[in-house]
């Protein structure tokens, strides 16, 4: 049992280092941007105001239960912390338990003297430890800057409780699902759904945030009330769903699901005879299920814009609508959703056109590039299938919202994020061709680095400028709002192109890199 | 005769590491040929750059009179490959599979009698088939297409003994119907079955080339003769393993064996089993004398 979690820890040290690292000090870096970016009450008491005022805000924060440095930092990372470790929480979960045993390590480990129910308690283990880990990371950090040491320990518990939540229903969905990729997939629906709770639920001042541990991490009101009851919540289903996890593993034989594996079509459909057809086949699943979601969010967001209008209607909504372009505030509510949903969209595609690279190493590309097919061809079917992911994605997301709005503006400006994610596309082909190793890591990291820049640009903490420059997003959504859009596209755009062409030149002088 | 594959001096380092070191490989258009060597003698690696996806350091490859890496598609169209791990997509199934291989290869499907020989359900998903059954899958793939050069990395690796069978009818109808096999191997009775030809690769570098009856032939032969008196047994080319009673054991050169059963027959020989050299004995032969790949 002990040698079980070392090995997951020797296997993967750099990886939970990092997200213990980066979600324990992410509240320490907002308490110090904080206390830079807002130096006196009176710059707090505005920014909080003006929060408030965006619905977006509450929806996707909660509300502000204290204008003070703890109760802006609380606010702040409590839900969208909690968001960033639960997905890690997930992928580490999955990983261990459903991806070591279609790989066959299970099988290895189960072998040994070791008894059934221990390797999974060790795959639970391990990214739980990292929970823990995290809560002392956080508490340490925010209490070492002088902030009160009851919120800042409440917020590391807040933290902690959220990444064991999604420990358990990663294991849960792991043991649901015969694949890795299925189980995140009900792993990740789940998560959306729990976060949609939250968000519908503060959007309307509901008791529904209470079925969500997102609004269970807002209401804790770390720095404020310090409800320390709160983060019970968390830990007890957690500790539930650990239990329904051991469980199923107790009912299920190795290498199955409790879901059942059906046999398929014994034949190809004919139209299944290319490169092209064939990364439809492989990518539709997340093609249509990306859009469904997304889709069904659209049409939320535009039967309720009329709503929202008369909901938001203050002076002071009114005024910050004026200064992000006009329009209705219903309007300015979607630009500012649908600026994190764009990257949503170029998450789905990045993942498609990074299969280029995991193909190359676990084998899939030999026996197609073992056939009359050129790697340029292989490539580019790879690529057109993960922009026609992004692209369908936002198309799903824009006439949702367009058809129930009654809006076609919205269509448009939702398109208009087509060319960043073409971007990031680009660049991720460009760096299979020519840093293959280095490839799905740094793509992923430039994702997660412009977040981030938004994020900070957003808060004023990095000029909105710089932001501008460096994030296709933010560079989109200022010509959204103000001018300049078809250049800006057009600019995207040719960069793409040019990218993905660098990229194939690279892949075609290099070796393939097989496993 | 001519060549389906030919290689001059092909060399290749991974980082520090020379996987090929001056290959000199020639596969005889219509011939089995058998390329043996150890696990990382290099074997892959020179199959993967017949086939365009790694690129030599020096030295030139030409396949079917065509360049690897110039050549994809003209020449893919006219191979056939099973890559040593086969992988296949999780999610789709082995006939879905076998399909879409045969449809990029731009060949029609006549798959049916395939599948049943080598036993393939192919309505299962790929995530559910075991090592065996995948690497049917690819073997599938590789017969129903219509390819002049089958370039086959350890194909029977995971296989069972009947299919094994099935396999090497399948060669050998390949071969009647004028198709060029190249066999990766380090299953010994696996090629010594199969193959005309072989080529002993080791370190990077080729150990051996020969038709099979000429490898046999310049090695020995082990003899077990039960006698009715031991003779002094002191020929050139023979060697004594060992004397139990009035049995000896005797390993023996080609050139050497008459005058040698001319002594035994003179000893009175009462029962005689004689076993030509399994390549087993080839191959460990030259693994065992570093010497010999100079």
């Amino acid at each position: 049992m002990k040698q079980l979690v070392r090995l997951h820890l020797r296997r993967d040290r750099w990886q939970l280092l990092a997200w213990v690292l980066f979600v324990g000090l992410l509240p320490t870096l907002m308490a110090v941007s904080t206390r830079q970016g807002y130096p006196d009450q009176a710059t707090m008491d505005a920014f909080a105001q003006q929060s408030m005022a965006n619905a977006s805000e509450v929806a996707l924060r909660g509300p502000v239960f204290a204008v003070s440095v703890g109760g802006l930092v609380a606010w702040t990372v409590a839900s969208s912390g909690s968001l960033v470790s639960a997905v890690i929480a997930v992928l580490m979960a999955v990983r261990y338990v459903r991806s070591d045993e279609a790989a066959g390590r299970t099988e290895l480990l189960r072998s040994q003297p070791v008894g059934r129910r221990d390797v999974l308690i060790a795959a639970l283990a391990v990214p739980g430890g990292c929970a823990v880990a995290i809560g002392l990371v956080v508490f340490a950090g925010l209490a070492a800057t002088g902030l009160p040491v009851a919120g800042s320990l409440l917020l590391g518990l807040v933290l902690m409780g959220s990444t064991l939540f999604f420990t358990g229903l990663g294991a849960v969905a792991a043991e649901l699902s015969t694949s890795a990729g299925l189980a995140r997939g009900l792993a990740f629906a789940a998560l959306g759904v729990l976060f949609v709770i939250a968000a519908a639920g503060d959007a309307t001042h509901s008791a529904l945030v209470w079925f969500s541990p997102f609004g269970w991490a807002r209401y804790a009101q770390a720095f404020a009330a310090d409800r320390f009851w709160v983060p019970l919540l968390p830990v007890v289903t957690a500790a539930l769903l650990a239990w329904v996890a051991i469980t199923l593993d107790g009912v299920r034989d190795l290498g199955t699901g409790v879901l059942p594996s059906r046999p398929g079509r014994s034949v190809a459909a004919s139209w299944l005879n290319g490169p092209l057809t064939l990364a439809w086949r492989l990518g539709r699943g997340s093609l249509l299920g990306w859009s469904i979601g997304l889709g069904l969010l659209g049409v939320l967001m535009g039967s309720t814009m009329t709503n929202l209008d008369a909901q938001l209607d203050s002076a002071a909504f009114r005024d910050f609508a004026a200064r992000h372009g006009g329009g209705s505030v219903g309007e300015v509510f979607f630009l500012f959703v649908l600026y994190v949903l764009g990257q949503v969209a170029s998450a789905a595609a990045l993942a498609t056109v990074l299969s280029l690279r995991t193909h190359e190493a676990d084998g899939l590309a030999e026996p197609v590039l073992a056939q009359p097919v050129t790697r340029g061809r292989w490539v580019a079917s790879q690529v057109v299938m993960a922009a026609a992911t992004g692209i369908g994605i936002l198309a799903a997301l824009a006439a949702g919202a367009a058809l129930t709005s009654g809006k076609p503006a919205l269509a448009f400006v939702t398109l208009a994020y087509v060319p960043s994610l073409l971007l990031i596309v680009g660049l991720a082909t460009a760096l299979v061709g020519w840093a293959p190793r280095a490839a799905v890591a740094v793509s992923w990291a430039v994702l997660a680095a412009l977040l981030l820049a938004d994020l900070l640009g957003e808060f004023a903490l990095v000029p909105p400028d710089v932001v501008a420059a460096i994030s296709p997003y933010a560079a989109t959504f200022r010509a959204i709002v103000g001018s300049g859009l078809p250049l800006v596209a057009a600019g995207l755009t040719v960069a793409a192109a040019a990218l993905a062409a660098l990229g194939i030149v690279g892949l075609r002088r290099r070796d393939l890199q097989l496993g | 005769m001519t060549a389906a594959v030919e290689t001059r001096r092909l060399s290749k380092r991974f980082g520090k590491v020379a996987a090929l070191d001056g290959l000199d490989l020639r596969v005889e258009a219509g011939s089995v040929h058998g390329f043996l060597g150890p696990n990382g003698a290099g074997k892959t690696t020179t199959l993967r750059i017949l086939l365009g996806m790694l690129r030599a350091d020096s030295g030139t490859a030409s396949v079917l009179g065509l360049d690897p890496l110039a050549d994809v598609v003209a020449l893919h169209s006219r191979i056939a490959y099973v890559p040593g791990d086969v992988t296949l997509w999780p999610n789709l199934t082995g006939g879905e599979v076998i399909d879409v291989l045969a449809r990029l290869h731009g060949g029609g499907t006549d798959r049916g009698p395939w599948l049943e020989r080598f036993e393939l359900d192919p309505s299962k998903k790929c995530r559910t088939y075991s090592k065996g059954n995948r690497q049917k899958v690819a073997l599938v793939a590789a017969f129903a297409a219509d390819a002049e050069l089958l370039i086959l990395d350890e194909p029977t690796s995971g296989l069972d003994p009947l299919i094994e069978q099935a396999f090497a009818g399948a060669v050998r109808e390949a071969r009647d119907a004028g198709r060029t096999i190249v066999l990766s191997s380090h299953m010994l009775s696996e090629v010594e079955l199969l193959c005309d030809w072989v080529s002993i690769i080791r370190n990077g570098r080729l150990v051996d080339s020969a038709a099979l009856s000429d490898l046999r032939g310049a090695h020995h032969t082990d003899i077990t003769a039960e006698l009715d008196r031991v003779p002094e047994i002191a020929l050139p080319g023979v060697e004594v393993l060992g004397t139990t009673g009035y049995t000896v054991r005797l390993r023996v050169e080609p050139g050497s064996l008459n005058p040698l059963l001319v002594l035994l027959t003179q000893a009175g020989c009462r029962t005689i089993q004689s076993s030509p050299p399994s390549l087993e004995d080839v191959f460990l032969a030259h693994y065992a004398d570093p010497e010999a790949t100079k």
